[in-house]
C-alpha cells in the first residue's frame, strides 16, 4: 500500500490535510489547556479556611435584623455558595455629601438606615494570582451580590484573610 | 503535471487546502509574536528593568490596605504579568465643590484615598516605547487595570523610567520631612474641630477654614484627645507634590478663641 494515494490519502485512508488541520486544532488546545487551565505547582492548597468580609451598605432594619451569625449565604446572581456567617456588625448608615455653604464634604448619617459588615468564611485555596473562596475569586472591592434565608442584597468585599 | 485539472499539485494535495493550511500556520505564528515576542522581537529573557507609577483615585481604606508592598501585580485586561509593588503612597482624595456663592473650591472627601503605587518590572524601552515584561505597552496618562492576589483597581501611568538612565528618578524613599525644612511655612490658627485620622482643620484669618494632612511624625499623637474647638495651634507645613498642605509640627498654644 502506497503511503500517499493518488488523492491525497495518508495510506488511501485520510486525506493529509485533514490532518494536518486536525494536528494543528489539537496542538492549539493543548497550547490552550497549558496556559489558562493547567494547575500551577507552586499555588497553596490552603487547608485552612479563609474569612473575607461583606459590606452591605444602607439597609433597612428589616433587613439587618433577619441576618444572623450561622446562616449560609449564596451568589445570589449565580447560586455559588458563598460562606457562612460568623461575624455580623451593624453600624448605622452614612454618605458623603457636600455642604455648598461651606465648601466641604461632609460625613452625613442617613436616618434608619445602616450598613452591615458580615464576616463569611468559606473553605479557600490561594494562588499567586487570586484567592478562592468555595471555588469563587474573591477581591477587596469586588461587587457582590449576597442571600440568605429570605433576605439578598448587593455588597462589597471589604476585606480578605487567610492563615498564611 | 505540476498541477492538475482539479487543482491538486502532483495531482495528491488540493492548492487550496494547502494555502489554509499556511494560513493556520501564519496566524499562529503572528499570535506567537504578538503576546509572546517584544516590537522588535527580543527575547523575554533580555530585559532591562523598568519602574512606573501608577495612580489610583478616590478609594476607601480596605482598598488602601489591600494594596501590598512585595505583590505581584499583572495586567487586568490579558493577565500579562507587570511587576512588583515595591511602594505606596498615600494621600487624602480631594473633589471640587461648587459653593453656593458660585465659587469652586478644593475638599478633600471623607474616608477616600488617592494612591501613588510604584511598581518595578523586567522590561523593555526601545524606541516605540516602555514594555513592561516586553509586552504590555506602557503609556503615561493611559489606564491601566491592575490586579494583584487580593485586589484589582483601576490606574493610570503617572510616570515611568529604566534604571539604565543614570539621571532617571531613583527608587523612592518615603519623604521624610528632612530636605523640606527650608519649605515649611509657619502659621497659626484656630482649630475649628475638624479632625479626622489623617487631617486636620485649621482656621486663620487670611484663608478662612482649610484641611491640613498630617505628617509623619505628627500623625501618631491623638490629637482629638487634646484639642479643642477653638483652641489656637501654631503650625509648621510644607506642600506636596499634590498641592497639599503637610503638617509637620503642631503646638497648641492658647485655647478656645471664638474667631481668628
Amino acid at each position: 500500500m502506497r503511503i500517499l494515494d493518488r488523492k491525497g490519502r495518508l495510506f488511501g485512508k485520510i486525506n493529509i490535510i485533514d490532518l494536518t488541520i486536525i494536528l494543528i486544532i489539537v496542538l492549539i488546545a493543548g497550547a490552550v489547556y497549558h496556559v489558562y487551565f493547567r494547575e500551577d505547582e507552586s499555588a497553596q492548597v490552603l487547608a485552612h479556611r479563609i474569612e473575607y468580609d461583606i459590606e452591605l451598605a444602607a439597609r433597612p432594619e428589616t433587613l439587618v435584623e433577619v441576618i444572623a451569625v450561622g446562616d449560609n449565604i449564596w451568589d445570589s446572581v449565580r447560586g455559588h455558595y458563598l460562606g457562612t456567617v460568623v461575624d455580623k456588625q451593624v453600624r448605622p448608615a452614612t454618605k458623603v455629601s457636600e455642604d455648598m455653604v461651606k465648601g466641604k464634604y461632609i460625613v452625613a448619617k442617613i436616618p434608619n438606615m445602616y450598613d452591615v459588615i458580615i464576616t463569611l468564611e468559606a473553605n479557600g485555596r490561594v494562588t499567586p494570582y487570586s484567592i478562592l473562596a468555595e471555588g469563587i475569586e474573591v477581591k477587596v472591592g469586588q461587587r457582590i451580590y449576597v442571600k440568605g434565608k429570605g433576605y439578598a442584597s448587593p455588597g462589597f468585599i471589604v476585606g480578605l484573610r487567610y492563615d498564611e | 503535471m505540476f498541477l492538475d485539472d482539479k487543482g491538486r499539485i502532483f495531482g495528491k494535495v488540493s492548492i487550496i487546502d494547502i494555502a489554509v493550511v499556511l494560513f493556520i500556520c501564519a496566524a499562529i505564528g503572528g499570535a506567537y509574536f504578538k503576546f509572546f515576542m517584544s516590537p522588535q522581537g527580543q527575547a523575554a529573557r533580555q530585559f532591562d528593568t523598568l519602574t512606573y507609577q501608577v495612580e489610583v483615585k478616590n478609594i476607601r481604606q480596605p482598598s488602601v490596605d489591600a494594596v501590598l508592598a512585595g505583590a505581584a501585580v499583572y495586567d487586568g485586561e490579558t493577565g500579562n504579568p507587570i511587576g512588583e509593588i515595591i511602594q505606596k503612597k498615600v494621600v487624602p482624595a480631594t473633589g471640587y465643590i461648587e459653593k453656593a456663592d458660585g465659587t469652586i473650591v478644593q475638599a478633600e472627601i471623607p474616608g477616600r484615598y488617592d494612591m501613588l503605587i510604584s511598581i518595578k518590572t523586567p522590561g523593555v524601552e526601545n524606541n516605540n516605547g516602555f514594555f513592561a515584561g516586553g509586552i504590555v505597552e506602557l503609556k503615561r496618562g493611559s489606564d491601566l487595570r491592575l490586579r494583584s492576589k487580593r485586589i484589582e483597581v483601576h490606574s493610570r501611568v503617572y510616570d515611568i523610567w529604566s534604571d539604565e538612565f543614570a539621571d532617571a528618578p531613583k527608587e523612592q524613599e518615603v519623604e521624610g520631612q528632612e530636605g523640606k525644612e527650608d519649605e515649611l511655612i509657619s502659621i497659626e490658627g484656630i482649630f475649628n474641630g475638624g479632625i479626622d485620622a489623617n487631617s486636620i482643620e485649621v482656621e486663620t484669618k487670611e484663608e478662612g477654614p482649610r484641611a491640613y494632612v498630617l505628617g509623619e511624625g505628627v500623625i501618631e499623637k491623638r490629637y482629638d484627645e487634646f484639642l479643642h474647638l477653638g483652641d489656637i495651634i501654631a503650625i509648621a507645613y510644607y506642600e506636596d507634590e499634590y498641592n497639599r498642605r503637610v503638617i509637620v509640627k503642631l503646638e497648641k498654644t492658647g485655647e478656645r478663641a471664638t474667631t481668628p
